[in-house]
């Protein structure tokens, strides 16, 4: 083992520069070390990302909601709106558009509030239509056979209609004022009281 | 050998692309749009029903003819920027796309520097009797490298 | 008792690694070699104390020790028993006691290695950086996240189980031991650089000397990599096995920095160059490996691998941060001692290439990087949410990939300081054909479009280098041409290459089809015969099974949905058909209700995906192959490395 390595080699150098001024090595590592800490400020300082229901569509007009019920009624939206326009305003009708899914769990727990709200009505002329949300029409038929209430619930195509409310999972309920307007989303389950609020005439 | 391999390449990379069927356009698509309800997977990619949603109606939209821009376009408007999957190439996001290169172009042009710098005169340029010795005992250390 | 047990133990390895830091730190300042010798034993004590707590929680586990919360919360009388000891690493304060276990034995073992060398001060600090590094994940396991904290179960109690996508795969054991094998690993070369960094002897070759120990580690974590792909392959039933997803990315970072390492060291070994550059590619792996853990548990960026947050992100974040911190200003302070001694006489040579192989292993560690953390700065400066995924990578990476192709292909042929033209054009000409036929032949199966063409030409390029300089080895050396350092690195690359092919053709050439059918009826997806048959419904201890068969040109498959008892949470368990040249995934996306009921199933068609798995196999074969010395080698550090006398120590 009498060949001298590189490292021998190198330590036989005078390494450094001695008049003090740093070195290229040490700029690096300065630059690097700010640079670092800025990134962990920024880390520090972000909130954990979670996906928020958009609300974008509140405040503005309402989307075509139209198509045919599982019970093969027609529904369209533009109908009520167009009619609104004919009448007093106490008798001008508000709209309640509910994403359900027969599969959905939530939408189980609120249907007794929806059959209220479609029964009893508030101070104003209400109409309820359900929208459905990757369900079938024989599932939604079955669903308000044992369930009850009889509004008219939109099955087939329903996909533009769910991406134009940016609805993220069923239920979500959207109140429509008579003149068009997107007063309220509301996400999750809904209540009666709830939609009677949101229903002001 | 050139031209064996120009050929070839030109052949595969220009004759029958395949025809781009919509069904195929609509996969492609859905593969660069995030699903809205879940932590950073396309729709193409997730079983939620918003996911699946999405897909039926990308694929309405690309037979009713939209392009893809307007398709992404939708989507952008009812969920928010973030379901673009692809950064977009203007404004401060556009840094994303430029950084990569300025940084291999400073990569790039530091070791030339390095190289310029150690390929100036005053230095060394033929080998010392050292460094005979250090490729020597490399050599005898490691044999499959070739001198 | 479980718990008490456990918790106990924890307690008795933070206190081991606290004792120990303050007499290695003692027995340094006060040149107290015995004391040297004697701190570094409680490395013994840690690994009891991990032991213990982990045989607590395994017992806890399989009793379905209930008054033990982790238990209560993660485990279930349902789970059957291989996924009941995988549970430990189904969610965060298994995982650190885990990683507590790995290190601990990572510990003992760097004490048994360097038993004779204990009163060398460097192996001391380095010590000192192994045991603080330990105690903070044991201080994780007392504070923030305990595995051992207590729970009253109710009578009757039982808890969910694992996630279930963490219990449906026998990947899901062994991913995590790997990878955490893996980042674990790379505590080691990092306690050596800061050694070395801490006691200035920056020429030694202390750093080449735990070159073997980040091959191990690369190793580990290329192996837990791969089991990943696989799983994410096997379970999610996209034909997907990289999503380019922050948690992915966060693995991969400290891949290529420690394969950046692997390669530039070697510069640093024949010409004493690079130190600086060496240093930080240890200090950043390392780095990396806690930065990743940080984006995998803290839940800032949206990943599916999110399966538990918690506050540990800040804990994490800080040691992170301590980490870079240290090492900057140790590098900072050691400035001048750093400078590189040597030069690089032309870029075209063996050196020449490994510095640009580091360029692009920077460069694409930058780009992933970058992509990953992108849409935290664009909301923190804009407030908008934006995302970056995987068109952005693909781009991206794709060039870069290319590259390092090319680079593979070229390097292994060039000599050391210097190589002339007409040398290269020589060595060149045989691989160079290997990229042509390659090129020919996939045009000729039917491969079409640019980028992936390309890129097989590319890997028949480099995989011709490959196999010429092995060729050349055995043809010298027979059976030892393919070990060592040099051959198994090659061999590696053609592990690589095997790999990459796999990955240009699996996600080039990717064809899915959703197909809704009645009992009978078949679907076509390309020339493949998608043929539904029936359907069953079993119950198993955890789940309720809907088993669709399907055949596959001919082959009997059973895809199913597994919904599972405790979270109700529905899982999608694919089938494959699996060949050399091609895989076809069906997965059931809608049971049947009755006998004659249609099923809803897609089906994926991808070629040459048992190409990724042959190509990771082929790299693990390489790296053991290359860890095997080709002959007897001295240690780097034996010339010039002569303990340093400490006080009375010899």
């Amino acid at each position: 083992m009498s060949e001298t390595g590189p490292d021998a080699r190198a330590e036989g150098r005078p390494d450094g520069a001695p008049d003090g001024r740093p070195t290229a090595v040490q700029i690096a590592a300065a630059v690097v070390g700010i640079v670092v800490l800025g990134f962990v400020v920024l880390l520090a300082t972000r909130d954990v990302q979670r996906n928020g229901p958009n609300t974008d569509i509140v405040g503005q007009s309402v989307p075509p909601v139209a198509g045919v019920s599982y019970d093969g009624t027609r529904f369209d939206i533009d109908d009520i709106l167009r009619a609104n326009r004919e009448v007093a305003r106490a008798d001008q009708t508000w709209v309640v558009v509910n994403f359900f899914a027969s599969w959905c769990v939530p939408c189980r727990v609120e249907h007794p509030e929806l059959i209220r709200f479609d029964t009893e009505g508030t101070s104003c002329p209400t109409r309820l239509v359900g929208v459905t949300f990757q369900d079938q029409a024989e599932n939604v038929a079955s669903f308000f056979d044992e369930l009850g209430g009889d509004w008219p619930v939109l099955v087939g195509d329903t996909a533009s209609m769910v991406i134009d409310f940016s609805v993220l999972t069923a239920p979500e309920t959207v109140v429509v004022a008579p003149s068009g307007l997107v007063t309220a989303k509301i996400i999750g389950e809904t209540s009666y009281d709830q939609l009677a609020e949101a229903v002001q005439c | 050998m050139v031209v064996v391999a120009v050929v070839a390449l030109g052949y595969g990379a220009t004759a029958d692309r395949g025809p781009e069927t919509d069904a195929e356009r609509a996969a492609e698509l859905a593969a660069t749009i995030a699903c809205p309800q879940c932590s950073g997977q396309p729709v193409s990619e997730s079983n939620a029903p918003i996911a699946e949603v999405i897909r039926t109606e990308i694929k309405q939209q690309v037979d009713a003819g939209l392009t893809d821009a307007e398709i992404r376009a939708v989507y952008v408007a009812r969920y928010g920027e973030w379901v673009d999957l692809t950064p977009s190439s203007r404004g401060l996001t556009g840094v994303v796309w430029v950084a990569p290169f300025l940084v291999i172009g400073a990569g790039v042009g530091a070791l030339a520097l390095a190289f310029a710098r150690w390929r100036m005169p005053g230095t060394t340029s033929r080998a010392t009797p050292e460094d005979i010795a250090i490729v020597e005992a490399a050599r005898r250390q490691a044999p499959g490298i070739e001198p | 008792m479980n718990a008490l047990i456990g918790a106990v133990a924890v307690l008795v390895s933070l206190a081991a690694s606290l004792l120990a830091m303050g007499l290695l730190v003692v027995g340094i300042r006060r040149h107290r070699p015995e004391l040297l010798r004697a701190g570094a034993r409680y490395a013994w004590v840690v690994l009891a104390g991990m032991v213990v707590a982990t045989f607590a929680m395994q017992r806890a586990l399989i009793t379905r020790d209930f008054d033990v919360l982790f238990v209560a919360e993660h485990g279930s009388s349902r789970t059957p028993p291989l996924f009941n000891v995988a549970t430990m690493w189904s969610a965060l304060e298994g995982s650190i006691l885990l990683w507590g276990l790995v290190l601990a034995g990572y510990l003992a073992v760097v004490v048994h290695k360097f038993r004779r060398r204990l009163d060398d001060p460097l192996v001391g600090w380095a010590m000192i950086a192994m045991f603080a590094v330990t105690a903070f994940f044991m201080a994780l396991m007392v504070g923030p996240a305990d595995p051992f904290v207590r729970f009253d179960a109710p009578p009757g109690y039982d808890g969910p189980g694992p996630n279930p996508l963490l219990q449906n795969h026998v990947l899901v054991a062994f991913h995590p031991p790997m990878l955490y094998l893996g980042f674990v690993g790379f505590t080691v070369p990092f306690a050596f650089a800061i050694a070395a960094l801490v006691t200035g002897r920056l020429g030694e070759g202390w750093l080449l000397e735990t070159r073997r120990w980040t091959l191990f580690a690369w190793g580990f974590l290329t192996a837990g990599i791969v089991l990943g792909a696989w799983w994410a392959y096997d379970v999610l039933g996209w034909g997907g096995y990289w999503g380019w997803d922050p948690v992915e990315n966060a693995s991969f970072l400290p891949w290529l920095t420690g394969t950046a390492y692997l390669h530039s060291v070697l510069v640093q070994e024949r010409r004493g160059m690079l130190r600086v550059w060496n240093l930080s590619l240890v200090c950043a792996t390392f780095a990396l490996t806690i930065l990743g853990t940080f984006i995998t548990r803290s839940g800032v960026l949206a990943s599916v691998h999110n399966f538990s947050e918690s506050s540990i992100g800040a804990w994490l974040l800080g040691f992170f941060a301590l980490t870079v911190l240290v090492t900057v200003g140790l590098v900072f302070w050691r400035g001048d001692r750093l400078r590189s001694p040597g030069r690089i006489d032309s870029p075209v040579s063996r050196e020449g290439a490994f510095l640009a192989n580091n360029l692009v292993f920077a460069a694409l560690a930058f780009i992933i990087l970058l992509g990953t953390v992108f849409p935290l700065l664009v909301e923190a400066f804009q407030g908008r949410r934006i995302s970056v995924g995987v068109p952005y990578f693909e781009r991206m990476t794709m060039p870069v990939g290319m590259t390092m192709l090319f680079l593979m292909a070229v390097a292994p042929v060039l000599p050391w300081r210097k190589a002339s033209g007409e040398l290269l054009q020589h060595r060149l000409e045989w691989p160079a054909w290997a990229g042509v036929g390659a090129l020919v032949l996939a045009v000729l199966v039917g491969a079409r479009g640019l980028a992936p063409l390309l890129g097989f030409a590319m890997a028949g390029f480099a995989a011709g280098a490959a196999l010429r300089q092995l060729v050349l080895a055995t043809r010298r050396q027979g059976w030892r041409g393919l070990v060592g350092r040099a051959n198994g690195g090659m061999i590696v690359h053609l592990g690589v290459i095997v790999l990459a092919v796999g990955f240009v053709a699996s996600s080039a050439y990717l064809r899915q089809g959703e197909f809704e059918l009645a009992p009978g009826q078949s679907a076509r997806l390309g020339d493949t015969t998608v043929e539904y048959v029936g359907s069953a419904q079993i119950s198993h201890s955890n789940r309720i099974e809907d088993r669709a068969t399907v055949i596959v040109d001919g082959e009997r498959l059973e895809a199913s949905l597994e919904q599972f008892i405790g979270s109700g949470q529905v899982v999608p368990v694919p089938a494959t058909r699996s060949t050399f040249t091609e895989d076809v995934q069906v997965a059931l996306l809608t049971a049947a209700e009755t006998a004659d009921d249609t099923v809803v199933i897609r089906a994926t068609r991808q070629p040459l995906i048992a190409w990724l798995w042959t190509g990771a196999l082929v790299m693990l074969a390489g790296t053991v192959l290359s860890a095997f010395p080709g002959r007897r080698h001295r240690r780097p550090t034996d010339p010039v490395s002569a303990p340093v006398p400490v006080g009375d120590s010899r």
